[in-house]
């Protein structure tokens, strides 16, 4: 087949050439220039398209960089400095991933002629019958499912994961073996346009004006006040200039209309169950016993989905879970796991909870 | 070329006479250059490229800095860091000039340096220095006026641009010459201040030693390209007008970027609808033609033209923008087959629409 190949420039990527080359597929190795501004690491910063091009010449396969910067503005970073302004906390690698990663790469494939994309995921394809399921990496530790929960039978009949059979300490003991230049970079573990120097609050602070927030308890009372309510997270505890000593208390709700961020203990941030939006079915829509995971390295928690009929746009799902769970923030995407913990069944936005019965 | 890499090796700023070969060969150079390009010798002086003789020439002088907003980014991001004006273009990519001249006339007193380009890289239009320099001498005499000429020498004769300006820029590799050597004309009684100093080779204007087989080949190159222009002028804009014709008639929705009555014969830039240049210069490479859509950055990837979007061209048409250049070695056979090769690449482009 001929497959392109998205190239970050990190391990992953690099031995999932090698291995699609073994396979004696055609590559061409392509690297999305997404982000044009300061960066630390992530997908876009020049010395990771230098280290993908390197990898590519040692592969001997063509390599190519991508310009999607425009799309990247439009569907991950302005979505993300409006989710701050409405208190959402969102996950942009997942709307990147969504928006522009794969669907951009199937597009140009499907333009340029190619079979199929393939990418490092630590995820996997099988095909059952007809259908395409998606399944959890074989490195448990690694496993990038979550991010890549959107895909559906139409991407998934079209997406290679080749690392995503292997454990990481085996991809690294190949990139080692054939000598990589990438066999002992670092994982990327952050947002790409994020800076560790200057972090969210200097990305959203050139971007956004920060209000400053009362914070209160469940009654109202007030407790002391935030400079950014726009920075505040459900289930934060720390830097909400409350005087230490009392009980632990956490964000259990953000009214941005009211500029107040409520807190609370840890019961309160408890819920029965989370209403859950803009859901996508890697096949058909499911209801039922599932297992939820809200984060991406969270552990899956039991729950009963019920999926709403119309699975076309905006569709919502409401999840109950077995034994109350801790609050997810809204815009935290929600993905379903069958019982097994072994295939993604869907996935969504938390859009608000059901409170637990007090 | 080859002789200085080998026995000619000698460092022309030496004593011995190894290196007073060397020199001779530097020397006979310059006045070669200074043949071609209608300056006096002592006028040349030899740079690592382009971008350097241009960064020279902003950093190296005084006062208010002009430039127009389609200049290659080695004019206009230097003169952006100085605090200097940029004068917007005509919808050909020209620099507009009553824009200039209210510049000009703002600041008469203030101004330092206009640098206007002579031919634009990505679009090919020429610019009218004959007019820029009415202007800058009547309103701004004291100021000094460059123009970026990287692109002139295959289809201009600089004889004729010499006279109208105080300092040009050019690099061997636009017209045949290897890469990684340019030159810089100063004219005489100018005082530019070095970007290099050390060993003051160059007249004290751009010390380190000299390349001297770069600087031997980029006065053969410029010597083969002057003497072959008159022959070569006719026959290549027939072939650029073959290439646009064809694109024009044979896909919906191209349109020519600026008329040809306004550019250089080897170029050739269209605007395709319904498609984006990467995925287009994607299966060009495959089928072995080579083009371009607008200049790439560190990174490799195609950046938005910022020469088209000074030119008004909104980004739905500039997505689409495909940039070809014709020179010397092109034949009719490689139009034709470039010809076929880019309509059969639209057309697949077009069976999967852009996502918009």
């Amino acid at each position: 087949m001929k497959v392109m190949l998205a190239m970050s420039g990190g391990v992953d990527s690099s031995v999932a050439g090698a291995l699609l080359l073994e396979q004696g597929h055609h590559v061409v190795g392509v690297t999305m220039k997404l982000w044009g501004g300061e960066s630390d690491t992530g997908c876009c910063s020049v010395s990771d398209v230098d280290d993908a091009r390197r990898v590519a010449q040692q592969l001997d396969i063509d390599h190519l960089v991508f310009n999607f910067g425009d799309d990247f503005n439009e569907h991950v970073v302005a979505p993300y400095v409006a989710a701050h302004t409405a208190g959402v906390t969102p996950n942009p690698c997942i709307e990147c991933n969504r928006h522009v990663k794969f669907s951009r790469m199937l597009r140009r494939a499907d333009q340029l002629g190619f079979d199929a994309i393939a990418t490092g995921h630590h995820a996997r394809v099988e095909q059952h019958g007809d259908a395409f399921r998606l399944v959890r990496g074989a490195d448990a530790a690694k496993d990038q499912s979550y991010v890549v929960h959107m895909l559906d039978q139409d991407a998934l009949s079209r997406t290679l994961f080749p690392v995503g059979h292997i454990d990481k300490a085996e991809v690294r003991r190949r990139a080692d073996e054939m000598g990589l230049r990438t066999a002992a970079k670092p994982d990327s573990q952050d947002v790409c346009f994020i800076t560790s120097t200057g972090g969210r609050e200097s990305f959203l602070g050139h971007r956004i004006p920060f209000r400053r927030a009362e914070v209160v308890d469940r009654a109202g009372e007030h407790l002391g006040h935030v400079e950014a309510v726009e920075l505040v997270t459900i289930g934060q505890r720390r830097g909400l200039g409350l005087p230490g000593g009392g009980p632990k208390r956490y964000v259990t709700d953000i009214d941005m209309v009211a500029s107040k961020v409520v807190v609370g203990d840890d019961i309160e941030l408890h819920d029965a169950g989370i209403t859950v939006a803009a859901v996508s079915w890697v096949d058909q829509p499911e209801s039922g016993r599932v297992l939820v995971q809200c984060s991406a390295h969270g552990s899956p928690r039991p729950a009963t989905i019920v999926a709403s009929a119309d699975d076309h746009g905006g569709a919502v799902t409401e999840v109950t879970w077995d034994q109350p769970e801790r609050r997810v923030a809204t815009g935290q995407s929600v993905v379903f796991y069958d019982l097994t913990d072994r295939f993604v069944l869907g996935g969504g936005l938390a859009a608000g909870w059901h409170h637990a019965a007090a | 070329m080859l002789p200085f890499f080998t026995e000619r090796f000698a460092n022309p700023s030496g004593s011995h006479r190894f290196a007073r070969d060397a020199r001779k060969a530097v020397d006979e150079a310059r006045d070669q250059v200074a043949w071609a390009l209608g300056v006096q010798p002592g006028d040349v002086v030899f740079t690592g490229c382009g971008s350097e003789s241009n960064n020279t020439v902003i950093a190296g002088t005084v006062g208010l800095a002009v430039c127009s907003a389609a200049e290659h980014h080695a004019v206009l991001h230097p003169v952006e860091a100085r605090g200097g004006i940029v004068v917007g273009v005509d919808s050909s990519g020209h620099i507009r000039l009553d824009e200039l001249e209210a510049a000009l006339g703002a600041h008469a007193g203030s101004m330092g340096l206009v640098s206007v380009m002579a031919v634009n890289n990505e679009v090919g239009t020429v610019t009218d220095l004959v007019s820029v320099s009415r202007l800058v001498r009547r309103l701004a005499p004291q100021a000094l006026l460059h123009t970026d000429a990287v692109q002139a020498p295959s289809w201009v004769d600089l004889r004729t641009i010499s006279p109208l300006v105080d300092l040009m820029s050019f690099s061997a590799h636009k017209f045949g010459g290897p890469k990684g050597v340019g030159v810089l004309t100063i004219r005489q009684g100018v005082k530019i201040a070095p970007l290099i100093s050390g060993g003051g080779q160059e007249r004290d204007r751009r010390s380190g030693t000299h390349n001297v087989a770069g600087v031997v080949a980029l006065a053969e190159a410029l010597i083969e390209t002057d003497r072959e222009r008159p022959h070569e002028l006719a026959r290549i804009a027939a072939l650029r007008d073959r290439l646009v014709d064809g694109l024009v008639g044979a896909c919906d929705g191209v349109t020519e970027t600026v008329s040809r009555e306004r550019k250089v014969a080897g170029s050739a830039h269209v605007c395709i609808e319904g498609i984006e240049s990467e995925s287009l210069l994607f299966l060009l490479d495959e089928a072995d033609v080579c083009a371009s859509a607008a200049s790439a950055c560190a990174s490799g990837a195609m950046e938005p033209s910022h020469v088209l979007a000074a030119m008004g061209v909104e980004r739905s048409r500039s997505a689409g923008a495909l940039r070809l250049t014709l020179g010397h070695t092109t034949t009719e056979t490689d139009v034709d087959r470039a010809l076929d090769v880019i309509v059969a690449a639209v057309r697949q482009l077009r069976t999967v629409p852009v996502l918009r």
